[in-house]
């Protein structure tokens, strides 16, 4: 990371932005959604990837440091994938690569939308933050 | 399996208001399949994607929309050793590579 930053300072033009767009730390959480209702369920623990993102937030903060970049903008918003039943919500789990989704949060969700009538969605929302910075 | 990403459209939305695009020379780094290009390549002057990931790569390209075969570019390339001379984007972007 450190070394990926020396190098796209050195490709950009003075002043040029980088974008750095990725999750953050927190977990993700996994709800239920009926009729506009939230219904929470659990979370999706974060923690495995966690190291690389403190190790990424390290080097930005030395590349601020050494006078490579300054800090302009950022913020925070959440990254909503969605579906409609528990047969997806499985796939999506089998789908997690460096996590995995707890068997008492998917028991969860199955006791929830056992008990709902009516359309439901399931929704994970993943923290995402955005932030530029500009080539000193 | 049907699951409905980035439903809320927040992810495209927040990237075109934070990244000056018009007229700018873009470097995207961990590109994949192009998922984020597409969404801000119009704006753009030129975008060279780049992935440590062939695969991707190669998906990245079949995909690529037709009106992007002269303004958008893929190479098999690292972060920490960029195949590019100094000064030569006006932005860069990382893409959820870290």
């Amino acid at each position: 990371m450190v070394h990926a930053l020396d190098e796209v300072h050195r490709v950009l033009a003075p002043g040029g932005a980088l974008i750095d767009m990725r999750p953050t730390t927190r977990n993700r959480t996994v709800e239920v959604v009926l009729g506009g209702a939230w219904l929470r369920a659990g979370e999706i623990d974060a923690a495995a990837s966690n190291a690389d993102r403190v190790a990424a937030d390290q080097a930005l903060d030395g590349a601020l440091e050494a006078g490579l970049f300054h800090a302009e903008h950022k913020e925070t918003f959440f990254y909503i994938s969605e579906m409609d039943s528990l047969a997806d919500l499985r796939d999506f789990a089998a789908s997690l690569r460096r996590t995995a989704l707890p068997a008492e949060v998917m028991a969860r969700v199955a006791g929830l939308v056992a008990d709902l009538s009516g359309d439901y969605s399931i929704r994970i929302a993943r923290e995402i933050v955005i932030a530029r910075y500009r080539s000193l | 399996m049907v699951i409905r990403s980035d439903s809320a459209g927040l992810e495209g939305k927040y990237l075109l208001d934070m990244l000056p695009a018009p007229g700018k020379r873009i470097l995207e780094i961990g590109c994949g399949d192009g998922r984020l290009t597409w969404q801000y390549a119009e704006r753009a002057a030129a975008v060279v994607g780049i992935d440590v990931t062939d695969d991707s790569l190669r998906e990245g390209l079949a995909g690529r929309p037709a009106r992007f075969a002269r303004r958008v570019d893929f190479a098999l390339a690292s972060s920490t050793d960029l195949p590019f001379p100094a000064n030569s984007f006006h932005n860069a972007l990382f893409a959820w590579s870290f």
